[in-house]
Parts: structure tokens; C-alpha cells; sequence
């Protein structure tokens, strides 16, 4: 298993259009993938889930990928934050 | 058997089409066990619901990317992803396997994420849980073998009868297809109704058991110039309409000599005439009926029939458009003025008991300062291209506006353009407090318009919108009138322009005494414009300015009308 921890940063934190980024990059991967944000864990594979955490900016969040491809998955996963910039 | 029910007028002409029914299906969702052979039929059932439901969702999808709407395929796209939410699939499968049947357990689940998104503390992302209601209906539909009707995708001439319908809905409809619109709730002056006007769609609200006497795909007539609607039309009703529609025709020939005359009295004392519109589309209106400007752009239809905030360059185009159309005439935006009946449909309004009295106008700005901001900027940069003016809706106090002025000036630095001229920044006067105060106002904004519609119902107490008590408004009330001509008065005394835009500016009793007071400008909807000035080179204005006495010498309403009838008549 792999982990790695982001300073949200966005004026709007994760919303709907990078939470549709990032549920559509997760889901590429066959890595069971999760993201905790204030002791909660959901899967980023739903979108209903990340969504409901409601991540705002100055949040803290960390993902962890476990699986065959849990390291590609972990690189893809901070690009898409840092595109859709989420994290610097 | 052909029936004619009376409502409140809304939107004007005549329409002829076959009856569509709008209404919510309610379902019966009562706990239901299975037996644990049916578990796998269940399943299935669900599978099979969610491929039609996606299927109609890329539809919708492919739709909005054709009409260049990104954000809203966005969401269709967050749409689709929802329903294919391994979290939601699983949580549902459960449920089925403890002999849930389907249906009951997408409603518990429905309800338990609805739950879970109430207690996020983002507003925009609470709000994305009527996203979720959206998706997972459409699925609670297709299990239940209902379609969904979605009005834009009717292509035959309907009417549509409905309980109501949200501005937001209204907004989107095709006016080639949709021919009249029938409620059995609402109000002449929702703005539903505005929103049908201004799309040309004829309108009659308060038609109390529409839903219940309308057969889908019978022959329906609305006409919303004289407020009835006939049930099951046979061909004679339809002659019948055909030809009163003809003899509108006539009457708005007689009004053509006017499109291309400037607006002044028989005195030729010059008035100044503008329209109030809401889209593109009443702009090119009022160009071809030659208004002097645009007294009133309401800026809240720009945010309403969306799925998210309008960009700073969305605005801009809209903004712009208008501006440079006007070719250098005034054009007067209101900031965004949702609450009262105006919702965002993506944003989690509170319920308020007094929704009128409550998160309105700049009130609700001054909570979402940043959506402000937002429009702000693409009014500066539109002021490039045209007299751009800015008003602020529901201002009470002169500390309100400075605030209001400040946050515009930040912007307006941030932006840092050399702009030929200040952009000047009016008040809305539409609250008794403000009208009351107006002296001291006047010292701080560059221009006032009094909303008579808001005023009037304030000052009376009663709901314009509320047909028990609608009678109780009286729009020539003295003491309203009173109140109108301190607001003039403290206006000119600072010498800045007053303005009147609301139904007052329309109404043959108060243009009299409006112009006889001083007022600098009137606006009202384009399809008023012709009549209005019609009537005011009738008038002469010498005479008017009598009414600076005459309404302090009546004792009511009905005294104020005589006092009319005789000024305007007399030779």
C-alpha cells in the first residue's frame, strides 16, 4: 500500500468538475483507492463519496492506493490534483 | 365538452395546442420483502433501469454540447457518473440481498446520501445533492416503468398545464413549441409569468383543478391577454380565437405609426422611455420599437436556467451584447436579485418563512461576495462597449451602498483599465426604508429607480402575488404616492436622476401623476412601450404638473382616479 498527503489549496476546494477528474482517473486503475479527508475514508472511485466529504480549500486530504498498479495510480492521482490545481 | 375556466392573466396572445401534463409521479414505496429467489430478478430489473436511465442522460449530455452549453454537460457528465457510483451499487445490492426489493432500497439509499450531504458545510457542494434527487428519480422512474418527460423534448404544439413550474424550467422552453402554459397555482406577476412574457408565451395562472379537467392530448386554447383557457376546444372555439387573435393583430397595427416616434407629449415635452428586459432577444425587441435605453437588464435569468454560476466571461458576452446593441443608450443591470419566488437551481437556498421579507437582492450578494465580485467584473469590462450603469436591488441604508460602492471600486482597481467614464452606480428603491431615507441617499448614489412593484407591496402590507389579498395593493394609493414624490424630490434636490420601472409604469391612472411629479424616466416591458407612448402624446404635460398638489388633497384611491380622469380630460 502506498499513501501520500496534500495541502488542498483551490479557492473552492474539490467541487463537482475535479471530483469528475478524479473519480475518472481512479477509476483507470485497478488499485483499490481511497482518499481521507478529517478521519474519513471514502472510496475516489464514487463520486457520491468524494463529493460528500465536502474538501475545502487549507483542508488536508491523503490518498491511499493499494493494488497491482498502486504506484502509477498514486503518480496519475497527484497529477490530476496539481492540473486541476487542488494541490501546488 | 368544451369548458372556458377563468385565471389571473400572465403572459400575453393567444396559443393553440394539444394538452401536456407536468406533474410529479408519486410513489408508492412501501417496504416490500422478497423471497430470496426473486433477489437476482431484482438485480437485473436494476441493471436494466440504470442503462435506460444513462442512455437518456448522454443523450441530454450530447444535446448540451451542441448548444455550446459546457457547464451543463459537465453535469450531465457528473450525472452519469452517479449512476454508475460502485459505492451506490453496492450499497443498493446489499440492501436487495437482505430482501430489499429494488425499489424500496434506491429510495432508502437515495435517502441515506441525500442525508449525508445535507451536513456538508460547502453550500455548492450541498446543493449538488438535487443533482443526486435528479439521477436517482430518473432511475426510481424507470424501475417503475414511468418516463421521464422532459419538456424540451417535445416537438408538437402542447400546452403545458402544470401545478407550477419554476422559472428555471420556463426559461428553457422552445416558443415554437410550447404554445401556452396553464397553472393552477402562481401568480400574473411571478416571475414565471415575467419569464413566459418575455419569451412570448401566453400564460394563465390560478386555474384551480387544471391538472384534473385536462385530458393529455386534447385541444386546449389559452389566452393570456384575457386570462381563460378552454378545456377540450372543439373546431368553433378555435375559429372563435383564431379571430379575436386577428382583431389583436389589428389593434397592435393601429399602434405601428409609434414604433419609429420618439416618446413625448402633446406639449412636446420630451419623456424618456426605456424598456425593461431580461434577454437578448427583448433587447432586439426594444431596438425595433426605438426605447430610449434599458432601464431595467435583469441580471438573474443570466444565472437561473443553469446547472452552475455564469463565468466572469459568460457575463461578459451576455453584458457586452447588450451594451453594444444599445449603440451608446443607457443600459441600467440590476446585480443579481434572486430570493422572494427567484431560485438558483445549484444553490441550497434556505427555506424561509417570509421568503420576500428574507435573502434578497444584495442581501443574498453581500453573503456570496464572491459571485458578486464575479459579476461586478464582467459589468466593468462590458462599460467598454456601451453606457453601462449598475443597480443595486433591496438596498435599505447608505452604509449598505457603500459597501455595495467599495466592493465595486476593488474591482474596478483590480482590473486597473482606463475607462473612459466612471460607471454610475444607482439604487433600486423598493423598500420603505430606503424610500423613507432617500434624502440621504441621494447624496451618495448617482441614480435612483424606484421598484414600484416591491415598493407597492411593502407600503400596502399585501402580497401582490397572493389572489385573496391582491385587492388589498392598491398602486394609487396617496400615501404611496406621497412617499414616490419624496423620493423625486430628494433625488433632484441632490441632482441625480429617478427612474420608475414596475407595473406603475405602465398603468394609464399613474403615468399622469407620475410625470407630473418629476419622474425623469419610465420603463417597462416592450410590449407595453407602444401603448405607453401612445398614451403620453395624449397628454399634456403642462397640466400634469398639478398632480404635485392633487395628491395631497385626495382621501383614497378611488378620489385619486377621479382626480386622474378629470386632469387628463380636461381641455
Amino acid at each position: 500500500m502506498q499513501q501520500r498527503t496534500f495541502d488542498i489549496v483551490d479557492e473552492t476546494g474539490i467541487h463537482a468538475r475535479p471530483a469528475t477528474i478524479l473519480v475518472q482517473t481512479a477509476t483507470r486503475f485497478e488499485s483499490d483507492i481511497e482518499l481521507e479527508y478529517n478521519n474519513k475514508k471514502v472510496n475516489l472511485k464514487s463520486i457520491m463519496g468524494v463529493m460528500s466529504l465536502g474538501v475545502g480549500k487549507g483542508a488536508e486530504v491523503t490518498i491511499y492506493t493499494d493494488g497491482e498498479d498502486e504506484a502509477e495510480a498514486l503518480e496519475k492521482i497527484t497529477e490530476a490534483l496539481k492540473q486541476e490545481g487542488l494541490t501546488e | 365538452m368544451t369548458e372556458i375556466i377563468k385565471g389571473n392573466r400572465g403572459g400575453g396572445g393567444i396559443g393553440f395546442g394539444t394538452v401536456v401534463k407536468y406533474q410529479e409521479v408519486v410513489f408508492n414505496i412501501d417496504e416490500n420483502r422478497i423471497p430470496e429467489e426473486e433477489i437476482q430478478t431484482e438485480l437485473d430489473k436494476l441493471v436494466s433501469a440504470v442503462d435506460i436511465a444513462r442512455n437518456e442522460l448522454i443523450k441530454i449530455k450530447e444535446r448540451t454540447i451542441q448548444n455550446g452549453e459546457y457547464t451543463d454537460a459537465a453535469i450531465m457528465e457528473a450525472q452519469i457518473m452517479m449512476l454508475d457510483d460502485p459505492e451506490l451499487h453496492q450499497n443498493i445490492k446489499n440492501k436487495v440481498l437482505n430482501l430489499h426489493n429494488v425499489t424500496h432500497a434506491l429510495y432508502l439509499e437515495k435517502n441515506d446520501i441525500i442525508e449525508s450531504f445535507e451536513k456538508i458545510n460547502d453550500a455548492y457542494l450541498r446543493a449538488r445533492k438535487q443533482d443526486i434527487n435528479d439521477v436517482l428519480k430518473r432511475v426510481l422512474y424507470k424501475l417503475e416503468g414511468h418516463s421521464t418527460l422532459d419538456l424540451t423534448e417535445l416537438t408538437e404544439p402542447s400546452i403545458i398545464v402544470a401545478k407550477d413550474l419554476p422559472p428555471s424550467i420556463v426559461a428553457q422552453l422552445d416558443k415554437t413549441v410550447i404554445k401556452g402554459i396553464v397553472l393552477e397555482n402562481g401568480s400574473e406577476n411571478s416571475h414565471t409569468a415575467i419569464i413566459a412574457m418575455s419569451h412570448g408565451i401566453p400564460l394563465v395562472s390560478n386555474v384551480k383543478n387544471a391538472l384534473r379537467m385536462a385530458r393529455p392530448f386534447d385541444m386546449m386554447i389559452v389566452d393570456g391577454d384575457n386570462a381563460e383557457v378552454v378545456f377540450n376546444a372543439s373546431i368553433s372555439d378555435t375559429w372563435f380565437y383564431l379571430k379575436k387573435q386577428s382583431d389583436k393583430s389589428k389593434a397592435s397595427e393601429r399602434l405601428a405609426p409609434y414604433r419609429s416616434k420618439i416618446t413625448e407629449t402633446k406639449d412636446k415635452k420630451r419623456i424618456n422611455l426605456g424598456a425593461n428586459v431580461s434577454t437578448k432577444g427583448t433587447v432586439d425587441e426594444s431596438l425595433d420599437i426605438n426605447v430610449d435605453q434599458v432601464g431595467l437588464f435583469r441580471t438573474e435569468f443570466v444565472y437561473m436556467s443553469r446547472s452552475n454560476y455564469p463565468s466572469e466571461e459568460e457575463q461578459l458576452e451576455i453584458y457586452k451584447d447588450v451594451a453594444k446593441k444599445m449603440d451608446g443608450k443607457p443600459v441600467t443591470f440590476r446585480t443579481l436579485d434572486v430570493g422572494g419566488d427567484k431560485y438558483l437551481p445549484y444553490y441550497d437556498h434556505d427555506e424561509e418563512t417570509n421568503p420576500f421579507l428574507g435573502t434578497r437582492g444584495i442581501r443574498f450578494s453581500l453573503m456570496n461576495e464572491h459571485v458578486f465580485r464575479t459579476q461586478m467584473r464582467a459589468f466593468i469590462r462590458a462599460s467598454e462597449y456601451g453606457d453601462v450603469r449598475v443597480m443595486f436591488p433591496m438596498v435599505n441604508t447608505v452604509a449598505e451602498f457603500k459597501t455595495l460602492a467599495r466592493i465595486f471600486a476593488e474591482e474596478e482597481k483590480k482590473l486597473g483599465l482606463s475607462l473612459k467614464k466612471r460607471i454610475p452606480l444607482g439604487i433600486m428603491i423598493e423598500t420603505p426604508a430606503a424610500a423613507m431615507h432617500a434624502e440621504y441617499l441621494a447624496k451618495h448614489a448617482d441614480f435612483f429607480s424606484i421598484g414600484s412593484n416591491d415598493l407597492t407591496q411593502f407600503v400596502m402590507a399585501a402580497d401582490r402575488m397572493n389572489p385573496n389579498v391582491s385587492s388589498f395593493v392598491e398602486i394609487l394609493n396617496p400615501g404611496l404616492l406621497k412617499l414616490i414624490h419624496y423620493v423625486i424630490k430628494c433625488a433632484h434636490k441632490e441632482n441625480i436622476e429617478v427612474g420608475l420601472c414596475g407595473e406603475l409604469a405602465h398603468d394609464r391612472g399613474a403615468i399622469p401623476i407620475l410625470l407630473g411629479l418629476g419622474v425623469d424616466s419610465l420603463s417597462v416591458h416592450p410590449s407595453h412601450v407602444l401603448q405607453v407612448r401612445k398614451f403620453i402624446h395624449e397628454l399634456d404635460y403642462e397640466k400634469l404638473k398639478a398632480f404635485e398638489r392633487h395628491i395631497y388633497e385626495v382621501e383614497s384611491e378611488s378620489e385619486m382616479m377621479d382626480m386622474v380622469a378629470m386632469v387628463i380630460r380636461h381641455k
